[in-house]
């Protein structure tokens, strides 16, 4: 299963390095570099994350990237947020095929998060024993995520990421998806960058 | 004491005593909530507070900033009014305001509301709501925070009335987490008992046709005819919007832990909480960090069923640290820093006051809370038989710890003469034993003592008979002017004055005889502009000390008369015109009483 998968992975990394040759040959000239991405505008979404701010009801409380098949990325912050609004940015061929490649080594693609909380569970059983010290976080974002995978887009929501990864550190699919998590959440703060 | 006790006290002292009393208890808040220890374990599970460990105290929750924080001196007024706030722990009412009605730019969020909800978190609170953790999103988080029952799924159904989180949600087999209110499920609605024979979280004892536990948000309030009113510990905020005081649900969560391990409200293992904010500093109970870019939360740990169904928060074990509130940095969240501070309520002054045995009636104890760690008494009775003199008092300063005061070093002195002769050189102090009051609320208590031989050990239940009033209007005095005065030329003589009301203090002389044995004298005086008019105060004598004492062998003569007139609030004289003699005194003020504030006032 996992040979399956790392097959299938290289392959659609493949078709998406595919793509952004072409890219990289449009883009070597600046002036129809805008063009172009209006023109791929459609192009496929390969990647999209979310991240719920839960404390934050009443409005907007989703931060949004969005990944294309042509490099495109697409960040929203929420209005509460120094750095609310859209913004764009574009990856070079070479930038995206390492995302990609990374949040794909990461398991990300095939995350599964009930299987995450019932290994939690069983971790945590210990725990409730009398006087046996447990951490607890409280107010934790909502992780969702959406990635192109060879059976469509895999999606799955996530609450907790960051705090129950670093409390169950033994847990390595938690630990390379929040890793994952993090490269996204730099490159939202990159494209949103003044 | 009680020459002045059974005639003008009873009649003058009891009802004030017993009007504050009445007012105390109709000091009301409210209904339920949820703890965090609920979360994978028994619905039923209480939280409590760190350092809890089923003794009567008052448990110090250290807060601070941590020097890392970014932003630290705009979060300090938000931090002290969230202290202020959670350790007055009072209902406040309609809790939520917004727009015009608060002082919050659009689009910012309220730093201080914030934080006022993580510290419920750190102080073992959990949402009343299902809230992100339950993986629900929208308006299905304010459902009534519960566990999946058999079927693994939250069942939610709003009901007949469309409103989440109300008394008539279809919740399927969820399993209730929230303690509602038995009599009414009304998280709204004031009551006086905070335990499990008020709230439960069993659904079979919900009222009437009520089918699941309604819980404090917002929505469910309109309903209830109660308008902006949230629980503070309700998961979610909203730009412009201050909820920056405590709501009777929130009140209700921390005080049904208060009521311990037995869950009974008003038994030996009832605590009280202080949270201590000490400012930018480092190895508190909780700190707070802002940096990052998580918008909020606490992380705390645990010490699963100390006992079964409860749990305490630890922040010293060294596997996780304290606990922290981490809040989302400036450069990523428009907070707003609110910058009007709260006026910290005065402190709770506890016990003092004047207590006795009501079978021993005659003799009394004077106590005075100085402070949190710190209180004093004195001792009037009589001496042992055959011993000399013929009144006693003896005298102490102590530790408080929880409800429990103790005095290792209670001391008895002699030696000076009364009057003019009066001389501190002649004073000799010794160690008499030791003493200890333990309280079993503001008004009954045992007192405990082990003296020398002719004195022996023994311990009573002793009772207020006085209670200070505090907000005592008088025209020119203010009750800050209660408390312990001496006059340094005759320093080992003194006189303690309470104020009752807004006309009468009681007043005691702590003296000597003619002979140099220990005397005392009091009674009830009126308070006429800046001036103390008692003009019959009283000894009392011919009783014994411990099982000799009779209170039929006091015999109570008229000492004389006392004029007090104060200058300010430190300073005044005394001018005494009595059977062993004339005089006047300088004094000064000695001990300053928790939870009285004297603001100066010009002497008419």
């Amino acid at each position: 299963m996992q040979i399956k998968q790392h097959i299938n992975k290289t392959t659609l990394t493949n078709k998406l390095l595919g793509w952004f040759q072409v890219c990289l040959m449009l883009s070597a000239i600046p002036g129809s570099m805008v063009s172009a991405q209006d023109g791929l505008g459609n192009a496929e979404l390969i990647l999209e994350y979310r991240r719920e701010v839960s404390m934050v009801s009443g409005q907007d409380n989703t931060m949004r990237l969005k990944i294309f098949a042509d490099g495109r990325v697409s960040v929203h912050y929420p209005a509460f947020m120094r750095r609310a609004g859209e913004h764009q940015s574009s990856l070079t061929a070479g930038e995206l095929n390492r995302l990609m490649a990374s949040m794909y080594a990461s398991g990300m693609a095939d995350f599964e998060p009930e299987t995450a909380e019932n290994n939690i569970k069983r971790l945590s059983r210990g725990s409730t024993d009398s006087g046996r010290l447990r951490l607890i976080r409280t107010d934790q974002d909502i992780t969702h995520i959406r990635i192109a995978s060879d059976n469509g887009m895999h999606e799955f929501a996530f609450s907790g990421l960051r705090g129950k990864s670093s409390q169950f550190p033994q847990l390595q699919a938690l630990a390379d998806l929040s890793l994952a998590v993090e490269q996204l959440d730099r490159l939202m703060r990159e494209t949103s960058a003044p | 004491m009680n020459g002045w006790h059974v005639t003008r006290l009873r009649i003058q002292l009891w009802l004030p005593a017993l009007l504050v009393l009445g007012s105390a208890l109709m000091t009301t808040t409210v209904s339920a909530g949820v703890f965090l220890s609920s979360s994978d374990g028994d619905a039923a599970s209480i939280t409590h507070v760190s350092g809890y460990q089923g003794s009567n105290q008052e448990l110090v929750v250290n807060f601070c900033i941590d020097p890392a924080s970014e932003s630290r001196q705009s979060a300090d007024i938000a931090a002290q009014n969230v202290t202020i706030v959670w350790n007055a722990l009072q209902d406040e009412g309609a809790n939520l305001s917004t727009g015009f009605n608060n002082n919050i730019p659009p689009n910012r969020f309220d730093f201080e509301s914030v934080l006022l909800h993580e510290m419920g978190h750190c102080l073992g609170l959990a949402h009343i709501n299902l809230a992100s953790e339950s993986d629900l999103s929208g308006a299905n988080l304010n459902y009534t925070q519960a566990q999946t029952g058999p079927n693994g799924v939250f069942d939610i159904n709003a009901g007949p009335d469309f409103v989440i989180g109300s008394a008539d949600d279809i919740r399927g087999d969820d399993i209730n987490r929230n303690w509602f209110r038995i009599i009414d499920n009304n998280p709204f609605v004031a009551g006086d008992m905070f335990d499990r024979r008020s709230y439960s979280v069993d659904l079979a004892d919900l009222p009437g046709n009520d089918v699941f536990a309604a819980n404090a948000d917002r929505s469910v309030g309109t309903l209830l005819g109660v308008f902006a009113t949230e629980a503070v510990m309700q998961q979610g905020t909203r730009p412009d919007e201050a909820q920056r005081t405590l709501a009777a649900d929130d009140v209700a969560s921390l005080r049904l832990g208060m009521a311990g391990f037995d869950e009974l409200q008003g038994t030996a293992d009832d605590y009280s909480v202080r949270i201590n904010y000490t400012g930018v500093a480092e190895n508190c109970d909780v700190q707070l960090l802002i940096a990052g870019d998580d918008f909020a939360f606490c992380r705390v740990a645990i010490a699963n069923d100390v006992t079964p169904n409860h749990s305490v928060i630890v922040t010293d074990s060294q596997q996780f640290g304290p606990a922290q509130i981490q809040i989302a940095s400036t450069s990523e969240v428009n907070w707003f820093f609110n910058s009007q501070m709260l006026e910290p309520p005065p402190a709770d002054p506890g016990p003092t006051g004047s207590w006795f045995n009501p079978s021993r009636n005659g003799e009394g104890w004077v106590i005075e809370v100085l402070n949190e760690t710190t209180a004093g008494f004195y001792w009037f009775s009589y001496p042992p038989v055959g011993g000399d003199g013929q009144q006693l008092w003896l005298i102490s300063v102590g530790e408080i710890n929880g409800n429990t005061y103790t005095f290792d070093n209670v001391r008895i002195a002699s030696g000076a003469v009364f009057g003019a002769g009066f001389d501190p050189a002649d004073i000799v102090r010794e160690f008499w034993g030791t003493l200890e009051f333990v309280f079993s609320d503001n008004d009954t208590a045992v007192v405990s003592y082990a003296g020398p031989p002719e004195f022996g050990s023994d311990s009573y239940n002793i009772q207020r008979f006085v209670r200070l009033d505090r907000e005592a209007e008088t025209a020119v005095l203010p009750a800050g002017i209660s408390g312990s005065w001496f006059d340094p030329q005759t320093n080992g003589e003194g006189w303690v004055i309470e104020v009752i009301s807004a006309t009468q203090v009681v007043i005691y002389w702590f003296t000597f005889d003619e002979n140099g044995n220990q005397a005392w004298n009091g009674g009830v005086a009126d308070i006429v502009g800046n001036t103390l008019v008692l003009p019959d105060s009283r000894d009392s004598m011919g009783a014994a000390f411990g099982d000799d004492f009779d209170s039929n062998d006091i015999q109570r003569r008229d000492f004389g008369s006392l004029t007090f007139v104060f200058d300010d609030c430190n300073s005044g004289s005394l001018t005494f015109n009595t059977v062993r003699g004339n005089g006047v005194r300088d004094i000064q003020r000695i001990t300053n009483l928790r939870g009285f504030s004297c603001e100066d006032f010009s002497a008419q």
